[in-house]
């Protein structure tokens, strides 16, 4: 019949002449110390790939954060709001210098939400950007404003 | 846009939720699986495939898409798992493919398994000769099981009223040269009753030590890392030199 040992939980392991002789009070605490090893073993075990599916979900959507201006030099959506303005005004040396801070705003923001958005919309998005500048240079006024249009709705999807 | 790094930070996130995706589903081999779950399994790895290189798709719903069809194997394994009616609809049901000793054509064409297939499975079980066989039956996972006629099967201990000891698994109490303490506590032991083994075998340091282990019958068996073989037989030998021999043998 199979026997069990001093924890009363396992078959025995025979034949061993010098097992481990322990104090029931060191016993207790050596059974504790097991019992948070388990418990830290568990967390370590759930917790870990939790924690990291967390930091790829949050890291994949990064750029509805990553496009949120951090500042004026960023702020894409301002530059656009600016270029409008001047576009309307017909004043087009002031657009093109909108324009092209807009551009200089995109591309800080590119890096910051390359991993998650499409390329397509990156490349997209810059010539749209390109194809404003050009209008505006051209001073053309429908041209610049469709192109706006466009830009608004290509940064409203871009991320999402 | 850096494709490069796009793609190398895309890779690391689809292999380490591959990785974990895996796991939660499971210990399944490759040959335990039925077709539909290996199905599934393809799609999840060509999901992350496509996360890691589709750089015109958004990578969110990809990886999102990945979790879904996981979470779905997961449900569907548990369901499986849970409701018996559930598992014969999904997974289907074994067939008796010999009974009694008698080939059961009709069962072979339903399940569309040739007698080949069944010779072949039975000889990979060391069943060479049908008339052993009493009954074949084809497993959901596409396995023969055998249960060989009663004057065929081997005999037993218990056949012979001969005692045998427990046997259970052995504790590895060194591996690669690092003692594990906690195996050690398991089975009531410490390092001084370890080091006395080892110096006992003239082994100064556990770092000399590939791998020991404890079986239940309270042998220690140790590995070290210096063997003293002169010339370990090597399995990988030419072929032709295997050839010539043989044929030197056969020569009359």
């Amino acid at each position: 019949m199979a026997k069990t040992n001093s924890r009363g939980n396992n078959k025995q392991f025979k034949g061993l002449k010098n097992p481990k002789r322990t104090s029931p009070k060191h016993h207790r605490s050596s059974q504790t110390w097991n019992n948070i090893q388990v418990i830290i073993g568990r967390l370590l075990l759930y917790g870990v790939p939790v924690l990291i599916l967390l930091c790829f979900v949050a890291v994949l959507n990064s750029p509805r954060l990553g496009k949120q201006p951090k500042g004026r030099d960023d702020d894409v959506l301002l530059h656009l709001q600016l270029a409008r303005e001047s576009v309307a005004a017909e004043d087009w040396n002031r657009a093109l210098v909108h324009i092209e801070e807009a551009e200089k705003a995109w591309n800080l923001v590119v890096p910051r939400i390359q991993i998650g958005v499409q390329r397509g919309d990156i490349i997209e998005l810059t010539l749209s950007l390109a194809r404003l500048k050009t209008s505006a240079q051209c001073m053309d006024k429908p041209g610049c404003l469709r192109e706006l249009a466009q830009l608004s709705v290509y940064w409203d999807e871009i991320g999402k | 846009m850096n494709e490069v790094l796009v793609v190398s930070v895309r890779a690391i996130i689809s292999f380490f939720s591959l990785l974990i995706f895996t796991r939660i589903l499971g210990k399944q081999q490759l040959s335990q699986m039925t077709f539909f779950e290996y199905a599934v399994g393809i799609t999840i790895g060509s999901i992350a495939a496509s996360l890691t290189i589709d750089l015109d798709t958004r990578a969110w719903p990809q990886f999102f898409g990945m979790a879904i069809w996981v979470i779905l194997a997961f449900v569907l394994q548990i369901v499986v798992m849970k409701w018996r009616w559930a598992s014969k609809y999904i997974d289907g049901e074994p067939t008796v493919v010999i009974m009694n000793g008698k080939i059961m054509e009709d069962a072979l064409r339903k399940t569309r398994y040739r007698l080949s297939d069944l010779m072949e499975e039975l000889r990979l079980l060391g069943v060479f000769d049908l008339s052993q066989v009493e009954f074949a039956v084809l497993e959901t996972r596409g396995r023969i099981s055998v249960l060989l006629k009663s004057q065929h099967q081997p005999v037993t201990p218990k056949d012979m009223n001969i005692p045998t000891d427990y046997q259970g698994l052995s504790k590895e109490l060194i591996y690669d040269g690092i003692i594990i303490d906690a195996n050690l506590r398991h089975v009531n032991l410490d390092r001084k009753w370890l080091m006395g083994q080892l110096r006992k075998q003239g082994i100064r340091d556990p770092s000399e030590v590939f791998v020991a282990s404890l079986d239940t019958s309270g042998n220690l068996y140790i590995d070290k890392y210096e063997d003293h073989i002169a010339s370990p037989s090597d399995l990988s030998e030419p072929i032709s030199l295997n050839l010539s021999m043989t044929d030197r043998n056969h020569k009359p």
